[in-house]
């Protein structure tokens, strides 16, 4: 979901209204039509439970159409705000429309690929899709303009709106979904409904980086820590979910913003300080911003996962083997997350870095410090707490640290291939749909993987040590040579951008399987 | 009738430091007011409080004679901004941006806009993520005139554009945005460029550490403001003891003195040292300002 | 009609744009009849303020050096001043009074002055008797 809201976003910016709506809604459709010729194809298709099942993808439809159909001043500011929220609104009705869908009959392993989203973006989307009228607003600086109209209140309530209607879809599709348990079900609504208020709130009162942190792990988390007492569930178990998904929160939602501070354009300077908040300007800030960032995501990692421990030990199974799921995806995403967080500075800090250090210096700061992270947020403590779940054998913890490794290295190679070289990627939609479309063929792989051609590669281990013997010191090679040598192929970008998507999604679905044929996956 | 932006003892503290610290102005209608000052005095965070983006945290903001927390709709369609880096939503085309801008606004003029969207020949179809920043901000200034608005907020608007550019900005600003009851068509700018405004200022309070140091009419602030030069057949006399004597520079056998507002007293003293020559010339705002800030 | 704004003398704008219409009607570079630039064109060729254009249009007004007929434009008249010879030896006695001031300072004798003055007139009508040819 982290790479698809990031390319979503990037792709959207520059795509012309009239091909963005068709292309929208086919995306939300998707999913459920694909679900209908599976139901077909396997001769149980009901007609009334995929009437249904089309109801939230329609309702979503519906402002669209509304608002391409009618000539009112009404409509146009619809059409913006729509555009405006479009690639996180895409992300969240993808995300619950394929949990919705997910008890049709398909393969097991495509079954996890499809839920590790909606899990995640039931509390990572939410918090995002509240805020996002205004953050990327914030973030175009066409903020100021909406505040000084004479129909500001107006135009506020318009935003507020709009996402309350896409955060109901979407807590109705929560409901619905077969693979949440009625207890989850209860925090995903509550956590919209939270979200839904506090949205706003959140974005006029926090005006730091720091604070816009805060806000993607405080709505979530408060929603999961008032949640028990509202639903008299054990406290412990669901505080530690609770942090270990606000942790994924923090991850999920600023990995997008940050990446594309580093690599699509210098922010806008903010029009409103009044109201500074998340996205490239406040996130991807000086140096100390930069330290302060990495700083809080292991501060929240660490304690995520030491409270995860007692979590553990008091919960039950559901609980458990949910936190070594996450824990392990956590871990990964760490991984993968940590170069770009480490990169992903507006360009001229980088040069001003690099105007008063050797190149060579700069890099193995870079490196050593994303490195560190990733070894102990990203790697040390998942396994830990992996390790005292007790079922985590010595194949599946090299397994995973290789993967993880792997990841680190082919992210660490980008983002400095990115970063200092100013290179612009992704800005037509002929490459950003490559990527996208490289992401569900990634999809499709990894579930190829889960079923059975990876279950040759995990009795080996040798071979996944062999692969990182490979692709790590090539990564590094590689990463040396773009930012020290200062190497710049544009024409590349895309192949190494999809090839990237390929490498993640495959490998985090290498991990899965091997976690699974272990036995160690509740699935 | 009321001035049109009227600011009582203004106050802005970030943290402990004071942004603004005790600032009072008064624009009447029709008069063009500069707010002058150097990189942090304190101009932007006295403009976003006059556009209501910043709460003051003491100190009142009256415009049209109104409280713009309580009228906030009628003051805002009562006055329009340009900000120093325009900002449109980079999937819309010029005429989109447009479009939008008028569905937020109340009083729309369409005339106005496709006068002046001809003038700096924009086209209509380009997209504004494509726009060069000279083109963005002739589409914001497009933007805020065709608002019809009373008040015209101008936030830096000229930095970083090329002269022509910076011209036709202003040539825009006299042309249309004063074209009906310019009695009624009020400017509030802050910039740098004084050289580029000095005609049409009227009036400007010079801004330093959250203060207003010089409030004056631009013709009146002219006549206060002198260079005189005087050239002695033989020696520079020592320093002058005259008060309203800002600052004196000697070269060689010229003695150059800048004065507020007592040139005939400092002619005078010239004379009675044995100048063989003066020459009075009058300072530009710019010089005011670098005096004065 | 080249119009020219220096912002170094002091005198204000409006006096300045006031000055260099009646310098203009003086020397015959513009005759009775002849319209001067609307405001809006005048304030934008200067990059003047348009209330400074209109207040020094609507002085010239008063003293009678120009007329604004209604939806048409502002036209030089005929040399009829609608001043009073009082008021007009007065402010013509206030413009001498900078001049010998001026002289004093520049240490020009009286009779210097006088000559220059003479001087002055001369040329004023050979230039009038250029621009009438």
């Amino acid at each position: 979901m982290t790479t698809l809201a990031l390319k979503t976003d990037l792709v959207f910016e520059r795509v012309p209204a009239a091909k963005l709506y068709p292309g929208l809604w086919l995306l939300t459709l998707l999913p459920v039509s694909a679900l209908v010729l599976l139901d077909l194809h396997a001769g149980i298709f009901r007609p009334s439970i995929w009437a249904i099942r089309f109801v939230p993808a329609l309702l979503a439809l519906l402002p669209g159409a509304w608002a391409n159909l009618s000539g009112s001043v009404r409509a146009t500011r619809l059409r913006k705000e729509l555009r405006l929220i479009a690639p996180i609104t895409l992300t969240l009705l993808v995300s619950t429309s394929l949990a919705f869908v997910c008890d049709a009959p398909m393969p097991l392993a495509l079954r996890f690929v499809l839920l590790t989203g909606p899990a995640m973006g039931v509390l990572v989307i939410t918090a995002a899709v509240a805020i996002a009228p205004w953050g990327e607003e914030h973030r175009l600086g066409t903020l100021a303009a909406q505040l000084l109209s004479p129909l500001s209140g107006q135009l506020m309530l318009e935003k507020s709106a709009l996402a309350a209607y896409f955060l109901v879809i979407s807590s109705l599709c929560s409901v619905a979904t077969p693979f949440f348990s009625p207890e989850l079900a209860a925090l995903s609504i509550l956590s919209h409904v939270l979200a839904i208020l506090t949205g706003p709130a959140w974005f006029f009162a926090l005006r730091s980086s720091t604070a816009a942190l805060g806000m993607f792990v405080m709505a979530p988390v408060s929603a999961l820590l008032i949640a028990p007492w509202l639903l008299s569930v054990d406290l412990p178990p669901a505080l530690s979910v609770g942090l270990a998904l606000g942790y994924g929160v923090v991850m999920l939602a600023l990995t997008p913003r940050l990446l594309r501070a580093g690599i699509s354009r210098p922010p806008p300077r903010a029009v409103t300080d009044g109201v500074r908040l998340w996205g490239p300007s406040s996130v991807a800030g000086p140096l100390q911003v930069e330290r302060k960032l990495l700083g809080s995501a292991m501060a929240i990692g660490v304690l995520a996962t030491v409270l995860s421990v007692p979590g553990y030990l008091l919960a039950n199974d559901e609980t458990r083997e949910g936190l070594f799921v996450i824990n392990a995806l956590m871990g990964l995403l760490v991984c993968a997350l940590t170069p770009a967080l480490t990169l992903a500075e507006p360009r001229q800090l980088v040069m001003q870095e690099l105007a008063a250090h050797p190149r060579a210096r700069v890099f193995w700061r870079k490196l050593s410090s994303s490195l560190g992270v990733a070894v102990i947020a990203g790697l040390v403590l998942p396994s830990a707490v992996m390790l005292t779940l007790s079922r985590l054998t010595a194949t599946g913890l090299a397994v995973f640290i290789v993967t993880g490794l792997t990841l680190w290295a082919v992210s660490f190679a980008v983002s400095t291939w990115l970063e200092p070289s100013g290179t612009v990627v992704a800005t037509s939609f002929g490459v950003g749909g490559l990527m996208v479309g490289a992401q569900f063929a990634a999809l499709a792989l990894g579930a190829w993987l889960l079923t059975g051609g990876v279950s040759w590669l995990v009795t080996q281990p040798a071979a996944g040590l062999a692969a990182l013997g490979v692709i790590g010191p090539g990564c590094l090679i590689f990463a040396w040579r773009s930012f020290v040598g200062l190497r710049q192929s544009k024409g590349r970008d895309a192949a190494v951008l999809i090839s990237v998507s390929l490498v993640h999604a495959t490998t985090l679905g290498v991990i899965c399987a091997a976690l699974m044929t272990r036995g160690l996956m509740p699935f | 009738m009321a001035p049109v932006i009227s600011l009582t003892d203004l106050r802005i503290r970030y943290g402990s430091k004071d942004a603004v610290n005790g600032l009072s102005l008064q624009v009447e209608a029709g008069r063009c007011h500069a707010l002058l000052g150097r990189n942090g005095a304190g101009k932007t965070s006295a403009m976003r409080a006059l556009l209501g983006l910043l709460r003051p945290d003491q100190g009142a903001v009256r415009l049209f004679g109104l409280d713009p927390a309580k009228h906030e709709a009628e003051v805002k369609s009562r006055l329009a901004w340009v900000p120093d880096s325009p900002s449109f939503y980079p999937w819309m085309s010029v005429r989109e941006a447009l479009a939008y801008a008028a569905s937020t606004r109340t009083g729309w003029r369409k005339d106005i806009e496709e006068h002046l969207c001809s003038r700096f020949t924009l086209d209509l179809d380009a997209p504004t993520s494509g726009l060069s920043k000279g083109e963005k901000t002739q589409l914001a200034l497009t933007c805020a005139v065709s608002a019809d608005p009373e008040l015209l907020v101008l936030d830096e608007p000229t930095t970083g554009l090329d002269p022509l550019v910076r011209r036709q900005f202003l040539e825009a600003v006299i042309g249309t945005f004063q074209d009906r009851q310019p009695e009624k068509k009020t400017i509030f700018v802050s910039t740098h460029l004084i050289s580029e405004f000095e005609g049409i200022i009227d009036d400007f309070t010079v801004l330093a550490g959250g203060r207003a140091v010089l409030s004056a009419d631009a013709d009146g602030a002219r006549q206060r403001f002198c260079r005189l030069r005087g050239w002695f057949d033989e020696t520079v006399p020592p320093q002058a003891a005259i008060p309203s004597v800002l600052s004196t520079k000697r070269d060689g056998r010229l003695l150059e003195l800048v004065v507020d507002s007592g040139a005939d007293e400092t002619r005078a003293w010239l004379q009675g040292a044995g100048a063989s020559r003066i020459e009075t010339t009058a300072l530009s705002l710019e010089e005011i300002f670098v005096c004065a800030a | 009609m080249r119009w020219i704004i220096d912002y170094q003398t002091g005198v204000p704008v409006y006096l300045q744009l006031m000055q260099q219409v009646k310098s203009a009607v003086a020397t015959g570079a513009m005759r009775a009849g002849d319209q001067l630039p609307s405001v809006r064109a005048m304030a934008e060729e200067l990059r003047v303020n348009r209330n400074t254009v209109a207040r020094a249009w609507a002085e010239l007004e008063t003293e009678g050096v120009i007329a604004n007929r209604q939806g048409l434009g502002c036209f030089v008249t005929e040399k009829v001043t609608p001043l009073r010879k009082a008021v007009r030896n007065e402010r013509l006695a206030l413009a001498l009074d900078q001049v010998i001031v001026q002289a004093h300072h520049l240490q020009v004798s009286d009779d210097t002055l006088r000559a220059l003055l003479d001087e002055r007139i001369t040329h004023f009508h050979h230039v009038r008797k250029a621009q009438g040819d």
